[in-house]
């Protein structure tokens, strides 16, 4: 069940790192995660404080 | 409204079904967990950072994100000790949880833990919810004992909250749904929206196992916030979906989270608005039932910026057309296990396909931002950035504003903050300690990042900033403050790609 709710950031690092080669970068994952938290952090509590009740 | 006081597990008091609408425009924060969490997220940050700033990520890198992550779950399992020593006042939560612990038959194995936000209200009461569904999950005698060690480590708080609400003991619910039908009638709300709930609560009921009736509180709420949009939107959606689509329907709305973010160049918001008339309807897993919740949480965000009912019509056939593929996929391939169905007892298998299949469509999109990004000349970091964090943190989002739906504002905030905390950790470690100990290992491409994560320190720091100087009481300009600094940070990620100033 938990993995359930997270699923899309875990799967989406880890298809991230299967799609990386040894030399290649591997952003999209890391990129993901860090955005996701930016976006947790900011933007939904920032809703919840502004009671933009949905 | 009904407000329930999960901590007593018991109707605490009734209020008008319109008073969340004039809810105070503050909301009191606890001080421990919140200061907790953001030393812990700090903390996290900063390994993050220490992590991908030689751009190269090793075993050992990767394995101290995941012990740590451990760490802070033993802590957090020994939080009812750590909270008498440091702030005994907040005793009295643990307390009345005992009490539900007692009627509990896996009390014992959840023992002191209290979830990722074990300090709020009920913490207790969910993390126990949790662990019988892991142990029902499991559907065997031996593994109810040691799974529920399993659910709490790798669970993200927005996890438990969303749960959480779905399980109320029968108690409960046997006062909740007769109090709570009359608000729900006032709230104008036509009757196939309550059906399909109660149809929800059937599935629920055949996941869990339990004689529980659970979504009586659920109506009240959608039909609140569908009352506050108007009741009109809710009555073009519910006849919309008339027609037998139930048991695929869940299936349609866990691919197309993977599927808006995919197409969401072109069809993000129509996809994501026809989705609700589909949100209504019966899920059959619980990872279904988030995604299920997440879609009518965009959709109605999105429904309140169209208004017009005509236009909504053609986005739905529009969305149809689109969908129907992916249904059809998903009908076939994942076993509805609705409670008359024949496969009511595959509830197991239901949920590890939806898990197969977010992954696989997460593959999916992972390799189209790939390619995208290769042909517009856009670099894999700003579209992680920001189409696949905004796609994949909407379910944390819904998990939030589910629990801050319930009133519990504070479990709210330590929702994000916590589920960051895994994300960063878990999410990130786990898959670069496997890779670096069994294939190879991983290269960041540190510029992007690093800066990205600064600025995600400087937003905990915002946030701590806020939080401090107004005493954790909270008011709507710090929300206003905080969205706005989300804003400037997609601003200036556009601009510095476009610039390229993180070439390096």
């Amino acid at each position: 069940m938990a993995m359930g709710s997270s699923a899309p950031e875990l799967f989406t690092n880890v298809a991230s790192v299967l799609d990386s080669q040894a030399e290649v970068e591997n952003d999209v994952g890391v990129g993901a995660i860090v955005g996701s938290a930016l976006f947790n952090l900011l933007a939904v509590v920032g809703l919840r404080y502004t009671r933009i009740h949905i | 409204m009904i407000s329930i006081d999960r901590s007593r597990g018991e109707v605490s008091h009734i209020i008008d079904d319109r008073s969340i609408l004039v809810a105070p425009k503050a909301m009191k924060l606890a001080p421990f967990p919140v200061i907790r969490d953001a030393c812990v997220y700090l903390i996290s940050i900063v390994m993050l950072v220490y992590v991908i700033l030689d751009e190269i990520v090793s075993a050992l890198d990767a394995a101290i994100m995941v012990g740590f992550y451990v760490i802070y779950v033993l802590h957090l399992a020994s939080n009812r000790f750590v909270v008498r020593w440091l702030c005994p006042r907040y005793m009295h939560h643990f307390e009345t949880n005992d009490d539900m612990e007692d009627d509990k038959r896996v009390g014992e194995s959840v023992g002191g833990d209290d979830g990722d936000d074990g300090d709020d209200d009920g913490g207790d009461a969910k993390t126990i919810e949790l662990v019988e569904m892991g142990a029902i999950d499991s559907d065997s005698p031996t593994r109810a004992t040691t799974k529920p060690a399993v659910t709490i480590m790798f669970s993200p708080p927005s996890a438990i909250s969303t749960t959480s609400e779905l399980l109320q003991p029968p108690r409960e619910q046997s006062t909740a749904s007769s109090q709570s039908l009359s608000p729900t009638n006032r709230a104008g709300s036509p009757p196939r929206r309550r059906r399909a709930s109660f149809e929800l609560a059937d599935a629920k009921r055949a996941i869990f196992g339990h004689g529980h009736s659970i979504s009586e509180i659920d109506v009240s709420d959608e039909t609140n916030d569908d009352g506050e949009e108007g009741a009109t939107v809710t009555a073009a959606r519910t006849t919309n979906d008339a027609d037998g689509t139930n048991d695929a329907s869940h299936n349609v709305g866990q691919g197309s989270t993977s599927h808006s973010t995919l197409d969401s160049e072109e069809l993000g918001i129509d996809d994501t608005v026809a989705t609700d008339d589909i949100t209504v309807l019966s899920s059959s897993s619980t990872a279904n039932l988030v995604e299920h919740e997440e879609q009518g949480f965009v959709a109605s965000v999105l429904g309140g910026l169209l208004c017009d009912r005509r236009h909504r019509r053609y986005i739905f056939t529009a969305y149809r057309i689109v969908s129907k593929p992916l249904e059809l996929l998903f009908r076939y391939t994942i076993p509805d296990c609705s409670p008359d169905g024949r496969w009511a007892q595959w509830y197991a298998v239901t949920f590890i396909m939806s898990l197969v299949w977010i992954s696989a469509m997460t593959y999916v999109v992972v390799e189209l931002i790939d390619r995208i990004g290769c042909t517009l000349g856009i670099s894999q970091a700003l579209m992680g950035l920001t189409i696949v964090a905004a796609g994949t943190s909407v379910p944390d989002c819904l998990g939030s504003l589910l629990v801050a739906r319930k009133g519990e504002g504070d479990m709210a905030v330590s929702n994000a903050i916590g589920s960051n905390i895994f994300d960063i950790l878990i999410c990130l470690g786990v898959p670069w300690l496997v890779s670096a100990l069994f294939m190879h290992e991983i290269r960041v491409a540190a510029s992007g990042i690093v800066v990205s994560t600064f600025i995600l320190l400087a937003g905990l720091i915002l946030y701590g900033y806020l939080v401090l100087s107004q005493c954790f009481v909270l008011y709507r300009w710090c929300g206003i403050v905080m969205i706005f600094a989300f804003g400037l940070y997609l601003f200036y990620t556009v601009v510095a790609e476009i610039l390229g100033w993180n070439q390096s």
